[in-house]
């Protein structure tokens, strides 16, 4: 820091000569006031209006040029590479022959790849509605479902922060934890599950969760993201309904409104911007189901998009793998648009 | 203080209509008569209550019981097991790789925290403030790569740190995590910090301060909760990362706890004991960084969700 001053006050000097020499020296005294501290730039150049202009743009270089350059670097440029590649026939050597739309012509055609679309879909339209409503029905219920004690119109049951820690416990759990508990919880012969339906006498309802049927693999799966990401909508919703001015809800209880038309004609309209953000979040985390399927479900019961994806990778299909993750990306963006439209309302602001 | 600001964002400004209905409703006696608390109604709700949450603790208990039972019982159907092996915990470290792999999620997610605090505080704060040519595309950029999936992004990440021969590196996942989040803390710090009052910097900057420092001092000490809820949600996320461990390192020494349990069940006869025992205490520092801040995660994802 200090070699670094010194040249800054041999600007200062200068500032003190005549007019003719400050235009030639201002050059230099600019260049180093791009790189000092604006406490070292002498007074005389800090009020010209080029400093201004050079200042506003330092800032944008310092500040924005370090996320940008990550962007490019880690996101826009393996989304580019993706792009390119998935019309090659790369597999992970030198060559890489652009082979036209290829291998969007054989994932066409490929029965297993529409096999596992099918589930990431059905994962797709049917996780995020049943974690979301979970997720306000628990919300609501910690926020406004307890009796109206002292005199509030509207309270949260008894312990509702102990709730709230408890749902949210599986967010702060690895994922790969949660896919190897589970498995476990399934397990046909010493899983929690059957034991505990055989220990109250439902032996006939014991299953094969996850090593047998599609369908039950499916449900099994579905249940298992649900329960994982319930308690982040528990917490994210309720900090929403906390949000709601209790004035509201003291309106609506004077004109006689009870609990469910409080609910469907106050909060959610009010909550709904951080429901729709929720349902996005949501959908793409259950497209995307990476983990959890490959970890706890057998491959030959159920295959999602994205393992199979991983699947080709490993098999060096880098090419044919990438034009999947092509298509993921534009199934998750239209998926996006779609809760965009729909869930379109009025903004209401209070 | 930072409550005062919070309620700022959240716009006092009321909704006209339900106001004007409850006006307009015949005055009836206010809320019910506190005495009456017990009903059987109420009875019934808590109950289910505590059996959904007995439902989200569920597994917890089954790594924990197994955690503790000994090699031998492992294939009993008891659920509880007979005597309780302690030693689990302190031989996992020795008999796997998973103490390793616990090591390198630390770094991890610790790396990638840092990181991301560093680059999208001062891109948060500019975009907050300025209004600059392009802002529009740069939270459009923001908004857009928050959708984008590591798993469709695999391929062309794999032949990047290929190309620069940092497959294996922890600086890689370091780096691939942390671009991952920014999004999401620049998104939500930026609304945060659109909510604190300029006003607050400028009287500081008249007092002598440059705006850096008002920024410093004035500024990021109000955003805090929404700096902490990016904190919490950047290491959770890099936690449990999953997909890039698995494809950008393949030895496994450096690769996250996540790839490692993965190996572990993968490899050979699984030793539930072992796995559940480094889980447990693999969760701990998770739990315990929760339980600091819960209160700050909720309200700073209030200001995320208000704006």
């Amino acid at each position: 820091m200090k070699t670094e001053t010194r040249p800054a006050t041999g600007g200062q000097t200068s500032g003190k000569r005549p007019v003719g020499r400050t235009r030639a020296s201002g050059g230099a005294a600019f260049a180093l006031a791009v790189v000092l501290p604006p406490r070292f730039t002498p007074e005389r150049v800090r009020n010209d209006r080029r400093y201004r202009t050079l200042d506003k743009y330092r800032f944008i270089v310092g500040f924005l040029a370090l996320p940008l350059a990550f962007y490019a670097v880690f996101v826009i440029s393996p989304f580019l590479q993706a792009i390119y590649y998935s019309f090659t026939d790369w597999a992970g050597g030198a060559t890489a022959n652009f082979v036209g739309f290829d291998n969007y012509v054989k994932m066409w055609n490929d029965e297993r790849f529409w096999a596992s679309l099918q589930s990431s879909l059905l994962l797709l339209v049917v996780v995020p509605l049943v974690t979301l409503a979970l997720g306000i029905f628990f919300a609501y219920m910690i926020t406004a479902g307890g009796r109206h004690r002292r005199g509030q119109a509207v309270s949260g049951v008894a312990g509702s922060s102990l709730y709230k820690i408890v749902y949210f416990f599986p967010q702060v759990l690895s994922i790969a934890l949660i896919a190897v508990v589970w498995q476990q919880v399934y397990s046909s012969r010493s899983g929690l599950l059957n034991g505990l339906l055989g220990s109250v006498g439902l032996e006939g309802l014991e299953q094969r969760w996850l090593g047998g049927d599609y369908k039950l693999a499916l449900f099994s799966t579905m249940a298992v993201i649900a329960w994982s990401f319930v308690g982040f909508y528990v917490v994210l919703f309720s900090a929403a309904m906390g949000a709601i001015p209790k004035d509201i809800y003291e309106a609506a209880l004077l004109d006689g409104a009870g609990r469910a038309a409080t609910f469907f004609r106050v909060t959610l309209p009010l909550i709904w911007d951080t429901v729709r953000t929720g349902w996005i979040y949501m959908g793409i985390q259950a497209l995307d189901a990476f983990a959890v399927v490959l970890i706890m479900v057998p491959p030959h019961a159920l295959k999602v998009t994205p393992v199979y994806l991983y699947e080709r990778f490993r098999e060096g299909q880098f090419g044919y793998a990438t034009a999947i993750g092509v298509v993921l990306l534009v199934l998750s963006m239209v998926f996006t648009l779609i809760v965009m439209r729909i869930g379109r309302r009025d903004q209401i602001e209070y | 203080m930072a409550t005062a600001t919070q309620t700022a964002g959240a716009g006092p400004g009321r909704d006209p209509e339900s106001a004007e209905r409850g006006a307009a409703a015949p005055a009836r006696p206010t809320a019910r008569p506190p005495k009456r608390t017990f009903r059987p109604r109420t009875l019934v709700i808590t109950a289910v209550a505590w059996l959904l949450a007995a439902l989200f603790l569920a597994p917890y208990l089954e790594m924990i019981v197994t955690a503790l039972r000994p090699a031998d019982e492992l294939r009993d159907r008891t659920y509880l097991p007979d005597t309780l092996n302690w030693s689990n915990f302190i031989d996992v470290w020795k008999e796997s790789s998973l103490g390793d792999n616990l090591q390198v999620t630390l770094l991890i997610s610790g790396g990638a925290t840092i990181l991301v605090l560093l680059v999208s505080l001062p891109a948060a704060y500019y975009t907050a403030r300025m209004r600059f040519k392009g802002r529009k595309w740069f939270l459009l950029l923001v908004l857009v790569t928050q959708m984008f999936q590591p798993t469709a992004l695999l391929v062309g990440l794999y032949r990047e740190f290929h190309q620069l021969e940092m497959l294996n590196s922890i600086w890689t996942l370091i780096l691939t995590n942390a671009a991952f989040n920014l999004a999401f803390a620049v998104w939500i710090l930026t609304a945060y910090i659109g909510s604190i009052p300029p006003e607050l910097e400028e009287a500081a900057m008249v007092d002598g301060t440059s705006r850096f420092g008002a920024m410093i001092k004035v500024t990021l000490p109000l955003a805090l909760p929404g700096v902490v809820t990016a904190v919490i949600f950047t290491f959770i996320t890099s936690w449990n990362e999953f997909v890039m461990g698995l494809t950008l390192s393949t030895e496994p020494d450096k690769q996250p706890l996540t790839v490692g349990i993965n190996n572990f069940i993968g490899a050979y006869t699984v030793q539930w004991n072992y796995l559940f025992a480094a889980s447990v205490v693999a969760i701990i520092p998770v739990i315990v960084l929760f339980a600091f801040i819960e209160r700050h995660v909720v309200s700073g994802l209030t200001a995320g969700s208000v704006k």
